[in-house]
């Protein structure tokens, strides 16, 4: 069972990490929304799935990045990945985009080791886009997902999957008083 | 310790003995004086001055007689006193170095048993360390998993375009066979039956590629799983390490301030 507590922490801790990894400066507007459920892939080729997974010993994360490779989400990827004037194509495209998804998990995984003494995060891997319908076959206690706009030209989604062991209880609350704050985050080493 | 306390308290014990010995003797001369000075006094007018000379020298002899005794007898308690003191502490300093030896053969004891626990310790999580080991190996095997299920994948693409063809070579018979009209209808019903098989063909494939993409997230999702799983146990083994390290470095500290 996940309590309400959880739930909202973690979209919390899911949003804030996103506003501060996704935009450069204040320039930039970033507009979070939260919906319940995976919601219905956009059928198209040039969208790429990258996942990843954050693990502790009750619960596990399950956290897919669906990301458009158009021109304005790869220009901005390489801006605020800081990689200069660099044509992200190809392997240099994937890289960012699992750069990109392990900076954000990265945050939220270090912000939940404040709560979970042991907990531990993968490496950021590739699948099909044609994966993203079946998350029910991870048996989550949890689907939601954020639609993330970026100054009305960058779209991605977030979708969050969290699964609970057979009749655990998951109930943690995080201090939301600090507001969400504009940074560049850091990189996961594994 | 127990030793120590006793041999003090028999000390304490003896001495307060010793002085009551000493002040009872010395209450007892004082009122034999004080009696004798009584006497002495009353018989004055009644003796004759050289008898009663003679019987205060006598007295006098006597006092200064107990007198000695009662130095003697002071000398020879407070040498008694003295050593027993000595005697005592003696015993004090011998107990204390034996007991001192024997802690400091238990704690050079511990203190090898610590090292040899703490070496098989940090051994054990040496080899939990390995664990990045096993974690690569289910990486590879992962890796042989997605890419067995990428050729699946093409190969039932390949499929799904030959069944295509078929749908579109039955189509084409089935207008042909209408085209010979009463003749062409037996091979109208084939031409329908092989049409009726590739789309049923087609379906399967699709479900087909369902089933592999479901496997691909389920295969990744779980390496993940076991990955993330095993960065968490190499932080708690970590964790552990340093709490050895400080144990033993605290033991030590704690060891080398007793010597």
């Amino acid at each position: 069972m996940i309590s309400a507590n959880v739930l909202s922490s973690l979209e919390w801790l899911f949003e804030k990490s996103i506003r501060g990894n996704s935009i450069q400066g204040p320039e930039d507007t970033c507009v979070v929304t939260f919906q319940s459920g995976a919601s219905s892939p956009t059928e198209t080729a040039r969208h790429r799935l990258v996942v990843l997974n954050i693990s502790s010993y009750i619960f596990r994360i399950v956290t897919l990045f669906d990301l458009d490779t158009d021109a304005a989400t790869v220009s901005h990827l390489a801006k605020i990945m800081r990689r200069g004037n660099e044509i992200l194509v190809d392997k240099s495209l994937l890289d960012a985009f699992g750069e990109f998804a392990n900076i954000i998990c990265g945050e939220v995984n270090r912000e939940l080791s404040m709560k979970f003494r042991h907990i531990g995060m993968s490496t950021p891997f590739f699948l099909e886009y044609s994966c993203l319908p079946y998350v029910s076959i991870l048996k989550p206690l949890h689907v939601c997902s954020a639609e993330v706009n970026i100054n009305d030209s960058v779209h991605f989604r977030v979708v969050i999957c969290i699964c609970v062991d057979n009749e655990a209880n998951l109930d943690f609350d995080i201090d939301r008083t600090e507001q969400p704050t504009v940074s560049t985050g850091s990189l996961e080493l594994f | 310790m127990v030793t120590l306390l006793l041999v003090s308290v028999g000390i304490m014990i003896g001495a307060m003995l010793a002085w009551l010995q000493t002040a009872s003797q010395r209450r007892a001369y004082q009122l034999k004086f004080e009696e004798q000075t009584r006497l002495l006094t009353e018989l004055s007018d009644r003796i004759p001055a050289a008898e009663a000379e003679a019987h205060q020298a006598g007295l006098r002899a006597e006092i200064e007689a107990l007198r000695y005794q009662f130095v003697q007898q002071t000398d020879a308690h407070r040498k008694a006193l003295t050593d027993a003191a000595h005697k005592a502490a003696r015993d004090c300093d011998e107990s204390l170095a034996r007991l001192h030896k024997e802690h400091t053969a238990h704690l050079t004891q511990l203190h090898t048993a610590l090292k040899s626990e703490y070496k098989t310790i940090k051994s054990d999580i040496e080899l939990l360390m390995g664990l990045v080991k096993t974690v690569e190996r289910w990486h590879d095997e992962m890796q042989s998993i997605l890419a067995n299920n990428h050729e699946l994948k093409e190969r039932n693409e390949e499929f799904a375009r030959i069944v295509k063809m078929v749908i579109m070579l039955a189509l084409n018979a089935s207008i042909e066979a209408a085209r010979v009209g009463e003749a062409g209808r037996g091979f109208a019903v084939v031409a329908d039956g092989v049409r009726e098989l590739a789309v049923t063909s087609t379906n399967l494939a699709k479900e087909y590629k369902q089933h592999l993409d479901k496997n691909d997230l389920i295969t990744t999702t779980t390496f993940q799983d076991l990955q993330a799983s095993s960065n968490m146990i190499r932080t708690a083994v970590f964790g552990l390490s340093a709490t050895a390290d400080r144990f033993l470095s605290t033991a030590v500290n704690l060891m080398d301030r007793h010597d």
